[in-house]
């Protein structure tokens, strides 16, 4: 049956050829009859006329719920045209154990305000939260890493799912590696196959302590050109890990890159040109910078189809065939059984 | 000790009384029948009610010589009196059967009449009447029918049957049908229904039965319009019509109810007392007083 665009279903269409049972109220109502000399002595009474057919009614729908419950209504799942605006990100989320490491402190004074250890996922996790709570018409697919990708979220618009999957990265705690490599590919996979509608941006939090080969990073670039994504790295710094943004030093060789593989990181995502930026945590500023640059970023209307997942009815028609039954019993019980 | 041996004097072990009480009705206008009886008459002959004096040839009748009145008569005739005779009556019970006298509030309507009709049975036999009844729903009820007769103990069986009787009967019509059963000569017609029927018929019954004094005795039973106050749902049944209704009881429907109730019973009243029939109301049971003070003057 459909009506209004939703459609209901049962998953025993036989037991709706009790639904006729309805009528029974309407032929025998609950009170027992008490035989009285001449109706024509009793004044009219709306009241009473409202309450018999008020009851009448009540025992109907409850007959009418319970055979629905019986045969499991429920509403099909269907599928919604959404039109989005804004763009596609995939929040990609370290979930590796060096994100359970503590958090580099700004300042003695925010040390001493926000407690001794925040682990750096913390950190991460309400950036995030903070992000997407800002940007309300983007589209948010999220990917959590260690050792291999987890892809968690596809690209959504519902934001409520969106908190909760960031809210999930809570539980337990971090595995071993950090691949990001291939964490980054997983991201990408999400674009795959998309029409271009909006800005692609892919949302790296990590701490970066991880390296990538040569062959994937070949892989990446490639891809993330022909897709036309973007790289956002929001830098998660360990307490005593090096601020990547600064300026390389001069004496930088090799040997010491090797050492800090953050900064290899990000000398290799900077190799992707106009199409990375980093922040850092540590800074407010970073963050709300992130957000005016997805601002900027030339956004077309995205339309997709989305699956509204079935919802079971039959709690709801034994809800209402309770409440229907505790009305008639009460009403029973206060039936006189004589005159 | 406080043994009892057996039922209590003036009882049977049923409950009933070995007699039943003796009315004392009383007609209100002179009764045509040329049968002695009890009853203020028409006819003369022997009796106490001197009428007039005539002479003797007239009269025909020396037992009744006047000396006085012959002896001051100027044309010296010898006269004698003449006196009423005390007549019989016809007493017809009417009864209403319908299903609504099956109603049991405070009391059972069907053992008030069925009392009504042994105490008038008993008193018509006493005061040399005949006694009929006719018992009526939708049309008159064939089993129940007792033709006038001075038979004793007729009302007994009937009276009997009567208690066994439970009422169906889709209405009361039948009653219209009863009143030319009854016969041309006045007679005294006890009408016993609750009246719970509409005013026309009722009009039309005591327009057919102008010819006789009409008794109507209303049944009245007190819970009828006063039903226990307990709030709470009850679905009333019309026993003739099988309708039913549902009322959610509560004070302000106790007092309505009891209003219209009132005013039903004083439409009644009025309809019965612009056709010169006063009600004699039984409330709840056969009360004996009720009728005597119903007659006395």
């Amino acid at each position: 049956m459909s009506m209004f665009g939703i459609t209901l279903g049962v998953v025993h269409g036989w037991v709706l050829a009790l639904l006729p049972l309805a009528v029974l109220p309407f032929f025998r109502p609950i009170t027992s009859a008490v035989p009285y000399s001449w109706l024509g002595l009793l004044p009219p009474d709306p009241v009473s006329r409202w309450t018999d057919c008020l009851l009448r009614a009540i025992g109907s729908l409850a007959i009418i719920s319970l055979v629905l419950a019986a045969s499991g209504l429920h509403r099909s799942a269907y599928q919604v045209e959404r039109l989005g605006h804004g763009a596609h990100m995939v929040l990609l989320v370290d979930r590796s154990t060096s994100m359970d490491q503590p958090f580099a402190r700004r300042t003695a004074a925010s040390a001493t305000n926000q407690g001794i250890y925040r682990p750096k996922g913390e950190v991460a996790r309400e950036l995030l939260s903070k992000f997407v709570a800002e940007r309300r018409n983007d589209l948010f697919g999220m990917v959590a890493f260690s050792t291999f990708p987890i892809p968690v979220l596809r690209p959504t618009d519902r934001h409520a799912v969106v908190h909760a999957s960031i809210a999930a990265g809570d539980v337990g705690r971090g595995l071993a590696e950090t691949n990001i490599g291939a964490a980054l590919e997983q991201a990408l996979d999400y674009f795959e196959g998309e029409p271009y509608t909006g800005a692609r941006i892919v949302v790296l939090v990590s701490d970066g302590a991880g390296e990538i080969s040569q062959t994937p990073r070949l892989r990446i670039v490639h891809r993330m050109q022909r897709l036309r994504a973007s790289l956002y790295w929001i830098y998660i710094r360990s307490e005593r890990g090096p601020a990547i943004l600064a300026a390389s030093e001069p004496g930088d060789d090799a040997a010491a890159l090797r050492m800090t593989p953050e900064r290899t990181l990000h000398t290799f995502f900077s190799s992707l040109g106009s199409s990375y930026r980093a922040y850092t945590a540590e800074n407010p500023e970073d963050l709300e910078r992130a957000i005016a640059d997805v601002n900027r970023l030339q956004n077309l209307p995205v339309r997709y189809l989305e699956t509204i997942a079935r919802l079971d009815l039959t709690s709801a028609c034994l809800a209402a065939a309770l409440a229907g039954l505790v009305l008639l019993v009460g009403a029973k019980l206060s039936e006189r059984s004589a005159w | 000790m406080n043994e009892s041996h057996g039922p209590s004097p003036g009882q049977f072990p049923n409950g009933r009384s070995p007699a039943p009480a003796e009315v004392g009705y009383r007609l209100n206008r002179r009764a045509r029948s040329i049968r002695p009886g009890m009853h203020a008459g028409t006819e003369t002959g022997g009796g106490l009610e001197p009428l007039v004096r005539t002479t003797l040839l007239d009269g025909r009748d020396p037992r009744r010589l006047d000396l006085l009145a012959s002896s001051r008569d100027p044309l010296r005739r010898l006269l004698v009196r003449r006196y009423r005779q005390r007549a019989s009556v016809r007493i017809y019970v009417v009864a209403d059967l319908s299903a609504s006298l099956g109603f049991r509030g405070q009391g059972d309507r069907i053992e008030a009449l069925a009392s009504l009709v042994s105490a008038l049975g008993f008193s018509a036999g006493r005061a040399g009447d005949a006694f009929a009844f006719i018992g009526c729903d939708v049309n008159v009820r064939r089993e129940l029918l007792l033709p006038p007769t001075r038979m004793s103990g007729a009302y007994l069986d009937l009276a009997a049957r009567l208690r066994d009787f439970i009422p169906r009967g889709h209405g009361s019509e039948g009653l219209l049908e009863a009143i030319p059963l009854i016969g041309n000569r006045r007679a005294l017609v006890f009408l016993v229904s609750d009246f719970h029927f509409p005013l026309a018929l009722l009009e039309s019954i005591l327009a057919r039965a102008a010819r006789h004094q009409v008794v109507p005795v209303v049944l009245e039973d007190s819970r009828e319009s006063e039903p226990a106050p307990r709030v709470g749902l009850v679905r009333v049944l019309d026993p003739e019509t099988g309708e039913e209704r549902t009322l959610l009881m509560r004070p302000s429907l106790r007092h309505r109810l009891r209003a219209q109730a009132e005013q039903r019973k004083t439409a009644v009243f009025d309809c019965l007392a612009a056709h010169g029939a006063p009600p004699l109301v039984l409330t709840d049971r056969f009360d004996v007083d009720r009728v005597n003070r119903y007659f006395s003057p």
